[in-house]
C-alpha cells in the first residue's frame, strides 16, 4: 500500500496527481474501506479508481487530482485501509506512507509593471496638467476676490402634510366605492395594515394579533379585506359588497 | 344528513390525543392534501396513538409494521409463495395494502426496506414478481422516527424524506396536558372514536382540495419561499426542490380546506411552510459546528419572505 505524487514539486495553480496505490493477493471486486488521505489548503478537482485484476492478485489505485493554492510545504497524510490480514484472519488498519511536497512559483506575474507604467503617465502628461490647471485657478481667484453677498436663505417650508393613517384608509374605502376592483381592494388593505402598525410582509394572523384588544368589528373588516384580496374574480364583488357594508361600522374612517 | 368535514377527524383526533396540535393538524392534512407524513420525537410522546385514531376515525383498513434491522421488503409489501396443492406461486400481499399504514420507527430498518416501502408510497402501486398491484385508495402513509442521535437508527437519505408531504417535530407536552394525559389515561382505556368520517369523504376532501382558488400573490409567495431556501446561506448545502413547491401549494389548499374557505391566504402558506420545507433542506455541517437548530434556521427562511 503506496502513496506517491507525479511530482514532488507541484507548481501554484497547476494540477498535480497523488496516487493511492494497494496490491491484494486475492481476486476482490471493490475495496470499501478505503480511507482517502487528509490534507489541508489544496483544492481537489477529481478522484478516479481502477481496479485491475491479474495472476497476482488485485491492483487497486485511486487517483486524486489536486491544485495547490499557497506556496511552501504540503504534506499529505497517509491513506488507510480496514481489512482482514490473510496471513493471520484478524482485523487491522493498513497505513501508506505520507508526503511531503513542496509547492514553488507558478506562473511569476510582475504586479509592479502596471504601477510603474500609471507612475509614468502620471510625471509626463498629468504632472504638467495639474500645474497649468493651478495657475489658472491663482489667477481666476485673485480677480475675483471682492466682497460676497450672502445668498439669502428663504423660510424653511412647512412640511407637506402626511394624511394619518385613518385619513389614508378612508379616501382608499372611498377609492374602492368608486373602482371596485382588486387594485383598490389592496389598496384598502394596506391602509387598514399600516393602521394596525403592521408592515406590509405582514399576514391576516399578524395584524389580528396586533388588533386583538381591538373591537371585534376591526379585526372582521380585516379578515373581510383579506377575503376579497385574495377569492376568484367570480366572487369579488360580492366580497367587496361584504367588506363596503361591514365597513362603517368595522373600520374607523 | 350534513357531510363530515376534515374538522370531524381533526375533533376525532383530539379527542384522543391530549395537545400535540401540530401533529393531529399534520395527519389530516396529509388526509387531504393527499401526502405522507413523518413524526419525528423521541418515545413516549403518542405519536403511534395518533395514527391508530386516525385509522379509526376513518373506519378504513389500518396495518401497523414494526421497523427493525432485520426487516426484509418482502415483509412489507409482500411476496410470493408455492402453493402445493395448486402447484403454483400465489401472491401474500403485505401489509401495505391498507388505507392506512403506520411505519413505525422507519428508522431503525436498512435502507432497502426504507426504499421499498418509500417507492410504493411515490408510485400508489406494487410489483411483487410478474405482477402489479395498485394500493388502494385513500391510502396514507404515516411514519415515526426516533431522532437519529438514538443508537441503532439508519438515517433516512433526503430524497427518501421528500417524499414525504410534511415533518412534524414533537416536543413534550406542556404541565397542563401532561396532567390532563395523567387523567385521561391513567383511569380508563384509550378510546378512539371510530368512524369520524368515511373513505369515500376522504376522496370528496381531495376533489375539494384540489378545486380550491390560489390566487397568483399566493402562487409567488410560495415560489420565494422556495427560493429563499436555494439562497446561499452558509448553513443550506441545498435548498428545497420543486417537488417542495408543489408539496407547499397542495398542503396550503387542503390547510384553506380545512379552515372552512376555498380559497389561499398568505397565513395557509405561511403556518405549514417549515413543516413542508424543514425536511427538504439540507444542511452544512456548519450547522453542528455552530450548533445551529436547523428547524429554528427554516423558520428564520420563512419568516424573512414578506407575505403579499
Amino acid at each position: 500500500m503506496s502513496l506517491t505524487s507525479d511530482t514532488p514539486s507541484p507548481r501554484l495553480g497547476v494540477p498535480f496527481r497523488v496516487t493511492i496505490s494497494i496490491g491484494v493477493k486475492e481476486n476482490v471486486p471493490t475495496l470499501p474501506n478505503v480511507y482517502l488521505p487528509a490534507f489541508f489548503g489544496p483544492e481537489e478537482l477529481g478522484d478516479e479508481r481502477s481496479t485491475v485484476h491479474g495472476a497476482q492478485g488485485t491492483l487497486y489505485r485511486e487517483t486524486l487530482t489536486l491544485e495547490a493554492h499557497a506556496r511552501g510545504p504540503l504534506r499529505i497524510g497517509a491513506a488507510k485501509m480496514d481489512a482482514i490480514d490473510a496471513r493471520d484472519g484478524k482485523p487491522k488498519r493498513f497505513i501508506s506512507n505520507d508526503l511531503v511536497l513542496n509547492v514553488e512559483g507558478g506562473p511569476l506575474l510582475d504586479v509592479w509593471s502596471p504601477v510603474r507604467a500609471f507612475l509614468g503617465l502620471v510625471a509626463y502628461t498629468l504632472l504638467p496638467l495639474a500645474a497649468i490647471v493651478a495657475i489658472v485657478v491663482l489667477l481666476f481667484r485673485r480677480k475675483a476676490r471682492s466682497p460676497r453677498v450672502q445668498p439669502v436663505q428663504p423660510p424653511p417650508s412647512p412640511p407637506a402634510p402626511v394624511p394619518a393613517p385613518v385619513d389614508t384608509l378612508s379616501q382608499a374605502i372611498e377609492r374602492l366605492r368608486d373602482r371596485r376592483s382588486r387594485a383598490a381592494v389592496l389598496e384598502v388593505r394596506s391602509a387598514i395594515w399600516r393602521a394596525a402598525g403592521a408592515s406590509p410582509g405582514e399576514t391576516l394572523g399578524d395584524v389580528e394579533h396586533r388588533l386583538r384588544s381591538a373591537p371585534q368589528a376591526q379585526r372582521e373588516a380585516a379578515a373581510r379585506i383579506e377575503r376579497a384580496a385574495f377569492i376568484d374574480d367570480e366572487r369579488l364583488q360580492s366580497a367587496i359588497d361584504e367588506f363596503l357594508h361591514a365597513a362603517p361600522g368595522g373600520v374607523r374612517t | 344528513m350534513i357531510a363530515p368535514s376534515p374538522r370531524s377527524v381533526l375533533d376525532a383526533l383530539a379527542h384522543t390525543i391530549v395537545g400535540q396540535r401540530a401533529v393531529v393538524e399534520a395527519l389530516v392534512l396529509g388526509l387531504v392534501a393527499d401526502g405522507h407524513v413523518l413524526l419525528e420525537g423521541p418515545p413516549g410522546l403518542a405519536k403511534t396513538l395518533a395514527c391508530r385514531a386516525l385509522a379509526a376515525a376513518l373506519d378504513g383498513s389500518f396495518k401497523r409494521v414494526q421497523f427493525t434491522p432485520d426487516l426484509l421488503p418482502a415483509d412489507v409489501i409482500g411476496t410470493r409463495v408455492f402453493d402445493q396443492r395448486e402447484t403454483a406461486f400465489t401472491t401474500v400481499l403485505g401489509p401495505i395494502f391498507a388505507n392506512v399504514v403506520l411505519a413505525d420507527e422507519i428508522n431503525r430498518a436498512p435502507a432497502k426496506v426504507q426504499s421499498a416501502l418509500l417507492e410504493a408510497m411515490q408510485e400508489r402501486q406494487v410489483t411483487i414478481g410478474p405482477q402489479t398491484h395498485p394500493l388502494p385508495d385513500p391510502f396514507i402513509v404515516l411514519a415515526t422516527m426516533n431522532p437519529l442521535d438514538a443508537d441503532g437508527t439508519y438515517a433516512l437519505p433526503l430524497a427518501q424524506l421528500d417524499r414525504f408531504l410534511l415533518k412534524v417535530g414533537l416536543d413534550f407536552p406542556s404541565r397542563d396536558e401532561e396532567r390532563a394525559i395523567l387523567e385521561r389515561f391513567a383511569t380508563e382505556e384509550t378510546a378512539l372514536i371510530r368512524g369520524a368520517a368515511t373513505l369515500q369523504d376522504v376522496l370528496a376532501w381531495r376533489r375539494q382540495a384540489r378545486a380550491v382558488h390560489v390566487d397568483d400573490k399566493i402562487k409567488r409567495y410560495v415560489v420565494d419561499l422556495v427560493f429563499a431556501t436555494r439562497a446561499g446561506s452558509p448553513y443550506v448545502e441545498r435548498g428545497a426542490s420543486p417537488r417542495a413547491t408543489l408539496a407547499l401549494m397542495f398542503t396550503a389548499r387542503a390547510k384553506a380546506l380545512i379552515g372552512g374557505r376555498d380559497f389561499v391566504l398568505p397565513d395557509d402558506v405561511r403556518s405549514i411552510a417549515p413543516l413542508v420545507l424543514g425536511h427538504r433542506v439540507a444542511f452544512t455541517h456548519k450547522v453542528l459546528i455552530d450548533r445551529v437548530d436547523p428547524q429554528a434556521l427554516v423558520a428564520d427562511i420563512v419568516a424573512s419572505v414578506a407575505a403579499p
